[in-house]
């Protein structure tokens, strides 16, 4: 069979890694548009599971890719299943990879794979020893799969349990450590569960080795009602609450000027709206770092 | 507690409220706030059912707007509590809800749902297909004349074939129609069609009884001597070297050999 084009790197030197550190996840809804306009934004993420099997989605993160560095954000990989990683799974994000040549590869510290069935949410983990082991196993082997480094992400959840061994920042040093992979910090995620739990969220940042920090995300959440209580719920459907800002200027400050994904999956809004929140995350990277920043575009 | 054992305890007791008599989770499970377990699993249930319902109804516009959100949200959720998928990539998840509405009691007064369900997952599956190019139709210049009757064409991977008895056609121009709500009175025919992407975006033809015998021979893998065979002694009138042809036009096929 003759092979379709899908990128021709000859033809197109892709961007290597964002020179700008903001960047936004690209969505069905805004292919034409991103094309057309070409905003200024650092870099593009998705979920390789969206672009698995081939077809018109691939097509338009061809062209997306050929304006922008690219991240791949997984989300089917249950890496902390009590159970290997399904091989087919890592075979067709591994074609992706060598398609698309990300900057990034990242998936989250959580499991979703229970025998045969995909239960489609990250879901929580006890942190202890047992899962540790469990989870940088799979994630050893995804790394060997691959051939290069993962970044993992905090989750948002909405139970805990008395079983820990461990508090979750020190589980995802932990991870880091032991697995040698980097962490993706999700802000908005700490931040959600600093309310569901009850933990200061900064004495959480502060206690985050910074050198394992490597990619940041934000995004909005929802309020949750219930007769006894409410639980905010990671909906990305919203713009990024001012909490969530704020908890974020102290990470551009502990952390440095790392990639900064703004997450938008439900309500997507135009576009403009989404490039003004990136925007906004640039602002705080160029207030503390802007020296570093342009030093490193020079390099 | 194994890891094993506290996701197997999670896993039921969040698809089986009733499961929450589990004492797995609840020994494990911390009472941060005073919100109770039962709540704070409501929105795990809730996160998963919701975005399997989204994932399988978002191949589905047309069925959504035919038989309303509400209709199909119901119809959806008890199909997803049934039918977990078994692996992360969730593209063609749902492709069994056609055999699945087809049972489905409250929808037994809309007989024509199954294939229309049906057909808009063929799109689904079209749009999702690996990308293939069409066959340029000069590559058979060079073929020898002897060797053209025992020629077998193969199908772009996209290409699906669909005979219903309902006129799926009519109920996709309804769909498609701004201005028109409610659906008229149905003719009393069938339809046959043709569902494929030439490029970006995936196409419906109406074909007639001929053209999809035609089709549907060479997709059987029949030479173009053995399709002229069939095709005669169902369509005396019908002729192969146009419908060929057209098909050679729209891009229908992928390649070819020469069966020896």
């Amino acid at each position: 069979m003759k092979p379709y084009p899908y990128m021709d790197k000859n033809a197109y030197p892709l961007p290597d890694s964002p020179f700008r550190a903001a960047g936004i996840g690209l969505r069905a809804k805004h292919y034409e548009d991103i094309l057309e306009e070409k905003p200024d934004i650092g870099w593009i993420e998705v979920h390789p599971e969206n672009y698995f099997g081939g077809g018109t989605h691939r097509r338009y993160l061809a062209k997306a890719r050929e304006l922008y560095p690219l991240s791949l954000h997984a989300v089917g990989l249950s890496l902390g299943s009590d159970q290997p990683v399904d091989e087919e799974h890592m075979r067709q994000f591994k074609e992706l990879i060598d398609i698309f040549e990300p900057f990034q590869v990242s998936d989250h510290v959580s499991w979703s794979a229970s025998g045969n069935a995909h239960l489609n949410d990250l879901l929580p983990l006890p942190y202890t020893q047992e899962t540790l082991q469990r989870l940088c196993d799979n994630i050893e082997r995804v790394q060997n799969y691959f051939g290069r480094k993962i970044l993992v992400e905090n989750p948002s959840t909405y139970v805990s349990f008395t079983t820990d061994e461990m508090s979750e920042y020190e589980f995802m040093n932990r991870i880091a450590e032991k697995a040698g992979c980097d962490v993706l910090l999700d802000i908005n995620n700490i931040y959600v569960q600093s309310v569901n739990h009850g933990f200061d969220p900064y004495h959480y940042l502060d206690n985050i080795k910074p050198e394992f920090v490597r990619e940041m995300h934000l995004a909005g959440h929802t309020e949750r009602e219930f007769e006894d209580g409410t639980i905010l719920v990671d909906t990305h459907n919203r713009p990024v609450r001012d909490e969530v800002w704020a908890l974020y200027e102290h990470g551009v400050k502990r952390f440095g000027a790392a990639p900064t994904l703004i997450e938008w999956d439900g309500d997507i809004p135009a576009l403009s709206e989404l490039v003004a929140q990136s925007d906004k995350a640039q602002s705080f990277i160029d207030k503390h770092h802007k020296s570093e920043v342009l030093a490193h575009a020079a390099e | 507690m194994r890891l094993s054992e506290f996701q197997d305890s999670f896993k039921h007791t969040m698809l089986e409220p009733d499961h929450l008599d589990n004492d797995v989770l609840r020994n494990a499970f911390r009472q941060d706030h005073g919100i109770c377990l039962e709540n704070r699993m409501k929105v795990y249930r809730n996160n998963v059912v919701r975005s399997l319902i989204d994932a399988a109804m978002a191949a589905l516009p047309m069925t959504e707007k035919l038989v309303g959100r509400e209709f199909l949200e119901q119809a959806m959720r008890a199909f997803v509590v049934n039918n977990l998928p078994s692996q992360g990539n969730l593209n063609l998840y749902g492709m069994e809800f056609p055999d699945f509405v087809q049972a489905y009691e409250p929808a037994k007064h809309l007989p024509y749902l199954q294939d229309f369900t049906r057909l808009e997952w063929l799109w689904e599956a079209a749009y999702y297909a690996p990308d293939d190019l069409p066959l340029d139709p000069a590559e058979l210049m060079n073929i020898a004349e002897e060797d053209m009757p025992n020629l077998q064409f193969s199908f772009r991977k996209s290409l699906a074939l669909l005979d219903s008895e309902y006129p799926l056609d009519e109920i996709v121009d309804f769909c498609r129609a701004e201005d028109q709500k409610n659906l008229q009175q149905l003719s009393d025919r069938g339809c046959k069609l043709m569902i494929y992407r030439p490029d970006l975006k995936v196409e419906l033809r109406r074909l007639d009884d001929a053209e999809y015998l035609f089709l549907a021979t060479i997709q059987n893998g029949q030479t173009i001597h053995e399709t002229a065979e069939i095709l005669v002694v169902h369509y005396p009138d019908a002729d192969l070297t146009p419908l060929l042809q057209k098909h050679l036009q729209l891009g229908t096929f992928t390649s070819f050999k020469i069966r020896r």
